[in-house]
């Protein structure tokens, strides 16, 4: 039974449709039929066929026109052309052009059974091999962490390196970099790794609060310290401590935590008993440290007790090659968790996310997938899905097309003149009217990107 | 029913298989003439289809109906057809005309002509119950595109393919001779 394989017969000839979709029902496929190319590519939007049998000659859309856009858009799906007698260059040509294979009416059944056959196991291998490159993309996935160019291999190598030992560890790297994620990597890579991972955002409290969080306090401490409560310190034992935004730390602190860093000892707030502990330091910062040294505002013992080893991790924009992996990790998590059937960001969109500066990094990134497939519609990802970051793009950049550089240029001018309409005409040196016009052609709006 | 020239022998030995390997009962029913109004002049042969939209048509009481047919049959994609038939549907029509040959040319003694025959028959009518081609080698489902294929063919189901079978019986309300 083939009751998995789906097949889409494209051809205007109801007749070729008809008595094709019978003879392959019969052979267990599920057969959808269209009339013509626009029609066929609709529905490869919506389900993702194996093959496909595309009449060559149409009316509207040619076969090859069809045939262009599968390969560039669905290149999992595999084409057969039909071709009437006589007109085999057109065949052989459609072959050039990533044709599978081709067949002239009438088929002989012997003919079309051995090439559907043929094609499906090409199709099986096909599958596996995807299957098999997931595997290998899963594996270059270190901890949730992924990327395949230099810089993030030189990071995993380290990662591994560094978990072995158990010195305090200084990540660097911008915000939304996954700082935590290698952090976590290193735990879990470590001798620690039974033990617990407790993060502490140093950035995310008030003095006061940060003390008595890390520390813990004693009944009565202060105001409202009802009960005893542990700190992080304390909760850290036999673990990692990872303390997150590490620059933020106020002076006095400072001197605190290196002494417990020195000592592995310290009491609670309020209390005088010394408490033990034993756990590994990774410390995390976006702040230039050096710097803030220089300026007085973070201590140079604390900075090396803290910076046995360091790490960094490259920015997105560095390492762009990692961004079609990073965007299909997302695609692939977000389809899931949504249950929609979005497999692929086509060329150009790659080309968008590939071009963007990520200033906020692997988060921004994973939001920008997210959002994207939130409001997807289709079984792909276009550059419309998202048309929220073209503004910060340049212009007309990765594009020859007229039509979109101007598209891009009017959007930008509007925007520069704040939707004057008046000063924006007057600047492209066209009159309102036509402004008016395109931007009614071009639906532009304040909050619609150009593209 | 027979559409045509076409003998009593074979008519009887496709009906005595019908009824013994798909437990069916079976009616003959009166010959008809060849079926003229499906012939193409571009092909020279003889459009399944419009000889099975015929069939399925008639006013017979009977739930499935099959023509025997002596000419060349054709569908528009394919050079030619042994049978045809509407999947799930009620009409299945088989073509005696290539079952005569051998593949490598001459003809084939009358006793294989029968067997390729009853298979074709038993293969189409199977398709009317939803049957699919099977990828078991030994089942008379099994896709086979020459004459030389429909040798190798068993003249029986493969298991599954059985109770694929059985199982639309029941959901057609189909009696079995057997039962």
């Amino acid at each position: 039974m083939a009751d998995k394989v789906r097949i889409l017969v494209v051809d205007d000839e109801l007749v070729i449709r008809e008595s094709l979709h019978g003879w392959l029902k019969k052979s267990g496929y599920q057969v959808d039929t269209a009339e013509g190319g626009s029609a066929a590519l609709a529905m490869l939007e919506k389900t993702a066929y194996d093959l496909l049998f595309l009449d060559i000659m149409m009316p509207v859309m040619s076969g090859i026109e069809v045939l262009e856009v599968v390969k560039e858009d669905y290149p999992q799906t595999l084409v057969v052309m039909i071709t009437a007698y006589g007109s085999v260059e057109t065949a052989v040509q459609a072959m050039k052009r990533g044709a599978n294979d081709y067949l002239m009416k009438p088929f002989d059944p012997d003919q079309l059974s051995l090439l559907t056959e043929k094609l499906m196991q090409q199709k099986r291998i096909m599958d596996e091999n995807i299957f098999l490159r997931e595997q290998m993309a899963e594996a270059i996935r270190f901890e949730n962490l992924v990327g395949r160019s230099e810089a993030m291999q030189e990071l995993f190598t380290l990662i591994q390196d560094v978990a072995e030992s158990d010195s305090p560890v200084l990540i660097t790297g911008e915000t939304g970099t996954g700082k935590e994620l290698v952090a976590k990597a290193i735990h879990a890579k470590s001798a620690r790794c039974n033990g617990p991972f407790i993060a502490v955002n140093c950035g995310g409290f008030p003095e006061n609060l940060l003390e008595s969080e890390l520390f813990g306090h004693e009944r009565g401490a202060f105001t409202g310290a009802h009960r005893a409560k542990k700190g992080r310190l304390d909760l850290a034992h036999h673990g990692t401590l990872f303390l997150d935004e590490v620059g933020t730390v106020p002076p006095k602190m400072q001197v605190d935590l290196l002494r417990v860093l020195e000592t592995k000892e310290f009491h609670r707030l309020g209390g005088t008993a010394e408490i033990e502990v034993d756990f590994r330091t990774i410390a995390a910062t976006n702040r230039d440290l050096q710097q803030a040294i220089e300026k007085g505002e973070f201590r140079q013992d604390f900075f090396y007790r803290l910076n046995v080893i360091s790490l960094h991790i490259p920015p997105l924009r560095e390492r762009r090659d990692d961004i079609p992996l990073l965007a299909e990790h997302f695609l692939d998590r977000y389809s899931r968790e949504t249950n929609k059937d979005i497999d692929t960001i086509n060329k150009e969109a790659m080309g968008l996310l590939r071009q963007y500066d990520w200033p906020g990094n692997v988060r921004e990134l994973e939001n920008a997938i997210e959002r994207a497939v939130v409001i997807g519609k289709k079984r792909r990802l276009d550059p419309e899905e998202f048309s929220f970051l073209a503004p910060h793009l340049s212009a007309a950049a990765e594009t020859y097309s007229l039509e979109k550089t101007q598209v891009a240029h009017l959007f930008k001018v509007l925007k520069e003149f704040d939707w004057n309409i008046t000063k924006a005409a007057q600047a492209l040196e066209i009159n309102r009217v036509t402004l008016h016009k395109k931007i009614k052609k071009y639906d532009l709006r304040p909050d619609r990107a150009s593209s | 029913m027979r559409l045509g020239a076409v003998g009593e022998a074979v008519l009887k030995i496709v009906v005595a298989n019908l009824q013994e390997i798909l437990s069916l009962p079976v009616d003959i029913l009166p010959a008809r003439q060849a079926p003229e109004f499906a012939y193409s002049d571009n092909r020279k042969q003889y459009h399944a289809a419009l000889i099975l939209k015929k069939l399925a048509e008639s006013r017979r009481p009977h739930p499935r109906i099959l023509a025997l047919v002596s000419v060349d049959l054709f569908i528009p994609v394919l050079t030619h057809v042994f049978g045809e038939a509407q999947m799930g549907g009620r009409a299945a029509v088989v073509s005696l005309h290539r079952l005569k040959q051998k593949e490598e040319g001459g003809g084939v003694s009358l006793d294989i002509f029968y067997e390729r025959a009853a298979k074709v028959a038993l293969h189409e009518v199977a398709h009317t119950f939803d049957l699919v081609h099977c990828k078991q080698p030994e089942c008379i489902m099994r896709l086979s595109s020459g004459p030389n294929d429909l040798d190798e063919l068993p003249l029986f189901f493969c298991e599954y393919c059985e109770a694929f079978l059985e199982e639309a019986y029941r959901r057609y309300g189909i009696q079995r001779l057997h039962d």
